[in-house]
C-alpha cells in the first residue's frame, strides 16, 4: 500500500488562491469575536462556580432552571450535560465569593432534589483573581512557546523558516479560536492545553517539510526556489498524510469515546490537527516562498 | 551494523520496564476496599510505587487557600503563611485522609489536595475556617437600650435601596421619642436577670458555663417602635440579652450597622455580632440573634490545649465541645468569671456567638465546654479545628476543583475504552499501510506506551484524564518516527539499494528530522508543563515522557530488530 507514489501537485502555482481561503474566513471570524465582545471564556478565565450534578433519574431542565432562580441565580447557565436527562451542569460566572457561591448552590440542590438522589459529579470555582490570574499564564505560556519555537528554528533551520512557521501556527489558533467563537465554545484551560499541542504538532509537521527543503537546498543547488519546496512538499506528502491520519483517529476515538470532560479539549484538537496539516502545505512552505520572491526581485532592483 | 550496546541497553530498558510496573499491577488487581486500607498502610511500600491516579480520575479535592495577611505587621506576614500549612497539616491530619498533599504556592497561597474524599464540603468547611475563637463579655439590655436609640437617631433619613444604603440622607437634630425603647429594654432585661436567679445550679464547673434553656426566656416584644425608627423597627423583640432579627431582615441591618453614621454612635469598644444559631420568632420564620458584645476579647483560643466532644450531660444524644486551657489562660478564666457573675460571656468562633452562658460562679481549673445543638460531626471537626489551633489571618478559598467519586470512574472507564480502540485502530491502519513493518512499528508503540506507564510510576507522578488523553495522542505521534523511517526507507528502495543498505540509510536519514520535530514539540511540553495546574501538568508530562520514549521505541528499537532479521539471512523484499 503506497499512497502519493511519485506525488507532483503543484501546490505553489494556487498559493494566490490559498491565501484567500486562510485570510477571509480568520478575518470574518476574528471580526465576529470583536462583535461578540471577546470570546467566550469559562469559568477558569473568567471565574465563576460550576457545579455537574447526576440524578437518579430524569428531571426536566425547566425545573432545575427554576429551583436555581428562586434561589437567587438568575444568571445561572444550566444545560444538560453528555447527552443526558440525568446530567445537568450548572454555571455561574463571575462572582466574587466562587468557593461560597459552590457551597450554596450545592445545599439548594441537595435540599430540592432530595428524591432524585443528588450526586455532585464535579464542583469548580474560581475565584475572580485567579481566573485572571490563569488569564495571564495562559496568554504568556503561548508567548513563551511561541518564542522557545523562532529560538530553536532559527538555530537549527533559517530565520525565515521560523517566522513562517509562528505566521502557520498563529493562523492555526486563530483558525482554531474563531471555530470556537462561531459555535459558542467557552475557552478554558483544557482549551488552551490543546491549543499548545496544536503549535507543537503543527509545528513537527511543517519541521519535517522544511528539514526535507533544508536537505534538498543542499543536494539540488540549481533547482529554482519554489520548484524546489514544491518537490519537498509532495515528497513528505505520504508521511504527513499517514501522520496526520494516525493521529487524527486517535483524537477522533477520544472525542467519541472518551467522555464529556475531555470532549473540548479532544474537539481543539481536531480542528487544530486539521487546519495545522493544511497549514504545514500550504501556509508556511507559501511564506518562504513569497520571501524569496521578494528578495530576488529586490536583488534585481538593486 | 548494529553495535552490541543497543542490545544492552534496550533489553535492560525491558526488565526495567517490567519492574517498574510489578507494584501498580499488584495495586490494581486488589479489590477496592483492599486498596484503601493498603493506601493507609505504611509498610506495604509497593503501594507507594504503583502508578497513582490523579484526582480527576479517583475523586477527590484540589483547593487553593490564599491569606489575607493585609491586617498582620511585618513581623507577622513573615511566617504567617507557615503557621497557616502547619494548622492545615494538623486539621486534614486528624480529619482522616489518605495520601493528602499540602504546599505552598508562591508567599500566599497553600494547595489542599485530598482524594479520595467522601464529603468535599465538610473537608472545605473544616480546612477553610479560621477557628478564632474568643470569649468576649456581653453588654447588658441596659447597654443596649441606649445604643439602639441612638442607632435610630444617626441613622434618620439613611434608605436602604435593594442591597445598597443611601447614607446621604439629611440627619434630623431632634431626637425622636425613644423612652419606648427604653421601657421595653428594662422589662427585658428584669426578666432575664430573674430567670437567671432561677435557674442557678450548684458549682459543678462544667454545669456553671450551660446555656439557660430557651422556654425559660421571656420575650418582651417591641411593638410600641413606630416605622420611623430606621434601625429598631428591624428589630422584632429582645431577648437574653440580644436582639432578635427577622432572618429577611438580616442583610438590611448588617448594611445598616457598616454604615459611618452608624459606626459613630456604637461605643468604641463594643461591636454587634450575629449568634451561630436561629430560632423561630412570633409569626412564623427565624430570627437572628444580635447581640453587642465587647470589642477586646477576655481570653482567645491561643490559650487552648486540648479540645475533646463528650455528650451533654442533659441530653446525651447531643454532644459537647469540651476545653483545656493552659496554666495562664486558666487563671484569666477564673479571674474574669468571678469578676462577672451573673452577666452573659459569648464564646465566638470566627466571628459568630456560638454560645451566650450566663456566668452562674467564678470558674477555676481552666476547664470549661461549648454547648449548641451540634451534631456529631460537627461537634468533631469543632474540636479538630479547636485543637489544631486558629489561623494568624483569615484563609480565603480562591479555587476549588472537587471529583465526585462517580465521575472519576465513568472518566477511567471511557477513558481506557478510547485508549484501547485507538491501539487497534492505529495498529490496524499501519499494517494495512506498511505490512509487516507496520506490525513491528505497532509493537514499538505498545513499548512505547509501557515505559511511560513506568516512568509516570517512577516519577511518582499520577495518571489524569488528560494524561490519558496525551498518552493516547501519542499513540499517533510515536508511530510518526517510524513513518518518517519508513517513508524514508521506500526511497531508497526505489534507488534500487539493497534491503540492508536501504534500512541503514532510512533510519540514519531520518533521524535529523525526528530529532528536530521532537525537540520542537518538546518546548511546547515544557511550556505547558511550567503553566499548568494538576491535570494539564499530568497531560503536558505525559506527552514529554511520551515524545522521549517514541524516540527510544521507534529508532533504537526497531532498528535493532531490523538488523536482527536481515543479518541472519539475505533479505530480498522487504515487508514494507
Amino acid at each position: 500500500m503506497r499512497w502519493f507514489k511519485d506525488a507532483h501537485y503543484d501546490f505553489m502555482s494556487k498559493r494566490r488562491l490559498v491565501m484567500l481561503i486562510s485570510i477571509v474566513p480568520i478575518v470574518i471570524g476574528v471580526v465576529s469575536i470583536i462583535m461578540h465582545g471577546g470570546l467566550n471564556t469559562s469559568i477558569d478565565f473568567a471565574g465563576g462556580t460550576l457545579v455537574e450534578v447526576g440524578f437518579g433519574d430524569a428531571v426536566p431542565i425547566q425545573e432545575v432552571r427554576g429551583v436555581m432562580e428562586r434561589a437567587g441565580f438568575a444568571g445561572a447557565e444550566v444545560t444538560n450535560f453528555g447527552g443526558s436527562e440525568k446530567e445537568v451542569l450548572i454555571q455561574v460566572k463571575r462572582v466574587g465569593d466562587a468557593a461560597g457561591t459552590a457551597r450554596k448552590i450545592e445545599s439548594v440542590l441537595q435540599e430540592q432534589f432530595a428524591a432524585h438522589q443528588v450526586d455532585l459529579r464535579r464542583v469548580e470555582s474560581v475565584g475572580p483573581k485567579v481566573g485572571s490570574e490563569l488569564k495571564m499564564a495562559a496568554f504568556w505560556a503561548v508567548i513563551y512557546s511561541l518564542a522557545g519555537i523562532v529560538a530553536y528554528v532559527s538555530w537549527r533551520f533559517q530565520f525565515r523558516m521560523a517566522i513562517a512557521a509562528i505566521i502557520a501556527l498563529v493562523h492555526d489558533t486563530l483558525f482554531t479560536l474563531v471555530f470556537f467563537s462561531i459555535t459558542n465554545r467557552e475557552i478554558s484551560l483544557a482549551v488552551v492545553a490543546a491549543l499548545l499541542t496544536i503549535i507543537g504538532y503543527s509545528l513537527n509537521d511543517t519541521i519535517v517539510v522544511f528539514d526535507r527543503v533544508r536537505e534538498n537546498l543542499q543536494t539540488r543547488r540549481r533547482e529554482n526556489f519554489m520548484s524546489l519546496v514544491n518537490t519537498s512538499i509532495n515528497e513528505t506528502l505520504s508521511r504527513t498524510i499517514v501522520t496526520g491520519l494516525t493521529t487524527i483517529f486517535s483524537v477522533v476515538v477520544l472525542i467519541i469515546v472518551a467522555g464529556p470532560v475531555i470532549r473540548d479539549f479532544a474537539i481543539t484538537l481536531l480542528i487544530g490537527m486539521v487546519v495545522g496539516t493544511y497549514s504545514t502545505v500550504f501556509i508556511a512552505s507559501m511564506i518562504i516562498v513569497e520571501w524569496d520572491l521578494w528578495r530576488t526581485k529586490r536583488r534585481q532592483r538593486v | 551494523m548494529v553495535k552490541r550496546w543497543k542490545y544492552f541497553v534496550i533489553i535492560a530498558v525491558m526488565v526495567w520496564t517490567v519492574w517498574a510496573l510489578i507494584p501498580t499491577v499488584r495495586y490494581y488487581r486488589l479489590p477496592a476496599e483492599k486498596r484503601v486500607a493498603l493506601a493507609a498502610d505504611k509498610d506495604a511500600k509497593f503501594v507507594d510505587k504503583a502508578l497513582k491516579l490523579g484526582l480527576d480520575l479517583q475523586g477527590g479535592m484540589h483547593l487553593v487557600l490564599e491569606l489575607d495577611d493585609s491586617h498582620l505587621d511585618a513581623n507577622a506576614k513573615q511566617d504567617a503563611l507557615d503557621r497557616v500549612l502547619k494548622i492545615v497539616r494538623n486539621r486534614v491530619d486528624q480529619f482522616g485522609v489518605a495520601e493528602p498533599n499540602i504546599q505552598k504556592q508562591g508567599d500566599k497561597r497553600i494547595i489542599v489536595q485530598l482524594p479520595g474524599l467522601q464529603d468535599p464540603g465538610r473537608a472545605k468547611n473544616l480546612i477553610g475556617q479560621t477557628a478564632l475563637l474568643e470569649f468576649r463579655l456581653v453588654r447588658e439590655t441596659d447597654e443596649i437600650a441606649p445604643v439602639i436609640q441612638d442607632l435610630d437617631r444617626a441613622l434618620q433619613g439613611v434608605q436602604i435601596k435593594g442591597a445598597v444604603v443611601d447614607t446621604t440622607g439629611i440627619v434630623p437634630e431632634a431626637p425622636a421619642d425613644t423612652a419606648a425603647v427604653a421601657r421595653a429594654a428594662k422589662q427585658a432585661q428584669t426578666a432575664a436577670k430573674s430567670d437567671t436567679a432561677s435557674v442557678a445550679r450548684p458549682t459543678a464547673f462544667d454545669s456553671m458555663m450551660t446555656e439557660l434553656p430557651g422556654s425559660k426566656e421571656v420575650e418582651v416584644p417591641l411593638k410600641e417602635i413606630s416605622k420611623d425608627r430606621p434601625f429598631s423597627s428591624y428589630l422584632v423583640s429582645l431577648y437574653g440579652g440580644a436582639a432578635v432579627v427577622d432572618e429577611k431582615d438580616r442583610a438590611a441591618v448588617d448594611l445598616l450597622l457598616s454604615t459611618p453614621q452608624a459606626q459613630r454612635v456604637i461605643p468604641r469598644q463594643s461591636e454587634f455580632l450575629w449568634d451561630f444559631e436561629t430560632r423561630p420568632i412570633q409569626g412564623g420564620g427565624m430570627g437572628g440573634l444580635l447581640y453587642l458584645v465587647e470589642k477586646k476579647p477576655m481570653l482567645t483560643g491561643s490559650a487552648l490545649v486540648n479540645a475533646t466532644t463528650n455528650s451533654n450531660p442533659d441530653d446525651p444524644s447531643r454532644l459537647d465541645v469540651s476545653f483545656d486551657l493552659n496554666r495562664q489562660g486558666g487563671r484569666d478564666f477564673e479571674r474574669f468569671t468571678g469578676e462577672n457573675i451573673g452577666r452573659r460571656i459569648a464564646i465566638v468562633l470566627d466571628r459568630k456567638i456560638r454560645s451566650a452562658p450566663v456566668v452562674q460562679s467564678r470558674i477555676p481549673g481552666g476547664q470549661g465546654r461549648i454547648t449548641g445543638s451540634f451534631s456529631d460531626e460537627e461537634a468533631g471537626d469543632l474540636a479538630i479545628v479547636l485543637r489544631a489551633g486558629a489561623f494568624p489571618a483569615p484563609v480565603d478559598v480562591v479555587e476549588e476543583r472537587t471529583v465526585g467519586p462517580s465521575l472519576g470512574r465513568d472518566s477511567i472507564r471511557s477513558s481506557m475504552r478510547a485508549a484501547a480502540i485507538s491501539i487497534v485502530i492505529v495498529i490496524a491502519f499501519m499494517a494495512f499501510y506498511y505490512h509487516l513493518s507496520g506490525v513491528l512499528a505497532s509493537g514499538a508503540m505498545v513499548f512505547h506506551v509501557l515505559i511511560t506507564l513506568a516512568l509516570l510510576a517512577s516519577l511518582r507522578a499520577s495518571l489524569t484524564l488528560p494524561g490519558i488523553a496525551g498518552l493516547i495522542l501519542t499513540f499517533g505521534m510515536s508511530v510518526d518516527a517510524n513513518v518518517l523511517v519508513f517513508e524514508r526507507i521506500r526511497e531508497e528502495l526505489a534507488k534500487a539499494k539493497t534491503v540492508g543498505s536501504a534500512i541503514d540509510a532510512g533510519f540514519h536519514r531520518a533521524f535529523t528530522t525526528i530529532l528536530d520535530s521532537n525537540l520542537t514539540m518538546l518546548i511546547t511540553a515544557a511550556v505547558l508543563y511550567q503553566f499548568g495546574t494538576g491535570p494539564i501538568k499530568g497531560f503536558a508530562t505525559t506527552l514529554g515522557l511520551g515524545l522521549a520514549t517514541s524516540m527510544f521505541t521507534a529508532v533504537l528499537c526497531t532498528h535493532v530488530v531490523y538488523n536482527l532479521i536481515t543479518s541472519r539471512r539475505t533479505v530480498r523484499k522487504l515487508s514494507i
